[in-house]
């Protein structure tokens, strides 16, 4: 879901810790914007996909769970808030109006950052947090945390597989335990199998 | 033979919540340049044993431990896991839990980074290790792109990057084919000869037979026998359901 992408556009070569500085005050200006700028900040966010190589449609598509964020708030807003707003002269609802604005917001809000995440390498990501300050044990455990998205992704689609072949379908459980069994094996053996390799998350 | 790499002394250990022993009583010590091959059913102690060699078993993996593992006469339970990696490198069973960075040559150089070796120089370690496994065409490709085999090769090439003088391995080539298994073993001889000490778990006696100098069958958490490669032959790894190998022809007589 949030894996890396390889590829070797100008956002990916960009060094992670500009990409994070610049992240960061996107996403400042963003959040202290006026609602009516959610356009404009979108265009942005799908330009900048452009620029990285990256199909904004494939990933929103594949990553169709993550659409629930902006949405539930959205559809919220659209339902329940009361009012009208002056458009261009014309009166239209202000659930309407504010609900879409707060879906375009909360979209680039989200997809962002994903960005990053999909354009730069776990252990940039892990070398630009601990250069802002960030603890040696979280910026590890936040780089390993995105390489195992790929890891837990494979295992959902060979158990949804697993799962259909044996007649089992749309069943939550039958397809998160064994996911989840298996993530919780790969962490414990993955810890096991650093310590060995002289790890020591404290070390400078 | 060399100094004693690993001594065990009455080393006993049962899992958190579970009254059977994972290891009981068990006393062995390994000699340096040996390849030991550790045999026995499932569920009879045989990670455990592997684990207890490099300190897992107590330290990471928790439980009821008693009695005292030793490391080149060094107390185990006194180390450090980065004095103890320098020492000691482990191959697990599934290189899917254990692989983790982006590329092969990353990931190969992780142990060495964590001693505090030079990028430059733990990366020029990492891609002798790799050539060493045959995967140099390979070195910058993400892991997760490699087969099940190749993947194994990876996880061997990060124990022989760190250059320590015992390597354990936990069923090494479980998941290899027949003449990528035959590759990994003959590495593993050529590493004793060096002098290195191998210690690996295997189901497959053939392989066995034909490499290790030492076999030591487990079942219950006990060490059942423990002498030269023609254990494989006395009868007892039938009795405890695994098969003997094909044929006494390929026994090894060093």
């Amino acid at each position: 879901m949030l894996g890396y992408v390889k590829k070797k556009s100008p956002v990916h070569l960009l060094d992670a810790r500009a990409k994070l500085a610049l992240l960061a005050l996107f996403m400042l200006a963003q959040i202290f914007a006026p609602l009516g700028y959610a356009p404009l900040f979108l265009a942005l966010t799908l330009a900048l996909y452009a620029l990285a190589r990256i199909d904004f449609f494939e990933v929103v598509k594949s990553r169709r769970v993550l659409l629930l964020i902006p949405l539930i708030p959205s559809l919220l807003r659209l339902l329940f808030e009361k009012g009208s707003v002056e458009i261009a002269g014309m009166l239209l609802p202000a659930g309407m109006v504010n609900g879409s604005l707060n879906f375009i917001f909360l979209c680039s809000l989200v997809y962002t950052p994903l960005l990053f995440a999909l354009s730069t390498a776990p252990s940039q990501i892990s070398s630009a947090l601990r250069f802002y300050g960030m603890p040696r044990r979280w910026a590890f455990i936040f780089s390993v945390a995105f390489v195992s998205v790929a890891y837990i992704r494979k295992k959902a689609e060979r158990t949804i597989a697993a799962q259909r072949a044996r007649g089992c379908r749309q069943n939550a459980l039958a397809l998160m335990l064994p996911v989840l069994h298996s993530c919780f094996r790969r962490a414990r053996t993955l810890s096991y199998s650093m310590a060995s390799r002289g790890f020591d998350a404290d070390a400078a | 033979m060399q100094k004693e790499a690993i001594r065990l002394h009455d080393v006993s250990f049962s899992y958190p919540g579970r009254q059977q022993k994972a290891l009981d009583r068990v006393s062995l010590s390994f000699q340096g340049g040996e390849f030991v091959g550790i045999i026995g059913p499932v569920g009879s102690g045989k990670t455990t044993l592997l684990c207890c060699c490099n300190g897992l078993v107590p330290k990471e993996i928790r439980g009821k431990f008693s009695g005292k593992a030793e490391l080149f006469g060094k107390d185990i339970a006194k180390m450090g896991f980065p004095e103890i990696s320098r020492a000691c490198s482990m191959v697990f069973q599934d290189p899917n839990d254990q692989i983790f960075n982006l590329t092969v040559e990353e990931e190969v150089a992780f142990g060495l980074l964590n001693r505090g070796m030079p990028r430059e120089e733990a990366l020029a370690a990492a891609r002798k290790a790799v050539e060493r496994v045959g995967l140099l065409e390979r070195l910058h490709d993400d892991p997760s792109d490699l087969s099940s085999g190749q993947k194994q090769k990876v996880a061997i090439a990060c124990a022989l990057a760190a250059d320590s003088r015992i390597i354990l391995l936990d069923e090494p080539v479980s998941s290899l084919d027949w003449r990528s298994s035959q590759e990994v073993y003959a590495l593993l001889d050529a590493l004793v000869r060096e002098g290195k000490t191998v210690i690996a778990t295997e189901q497959d006696t053939c392989l066995l037979s034909k490499h290790a100098t030492r076999i030591i069958v487990m079942d219950d958490g006990r060490v059942k026998k423990d002498g030269g490669v023609e254990v494989l032959t006395s009868g007892l790894i039938e009795k405890l359901g695994l098969r003997p190998p094909a044929g006494t022809a390929c026994l090894n007589t060093r």
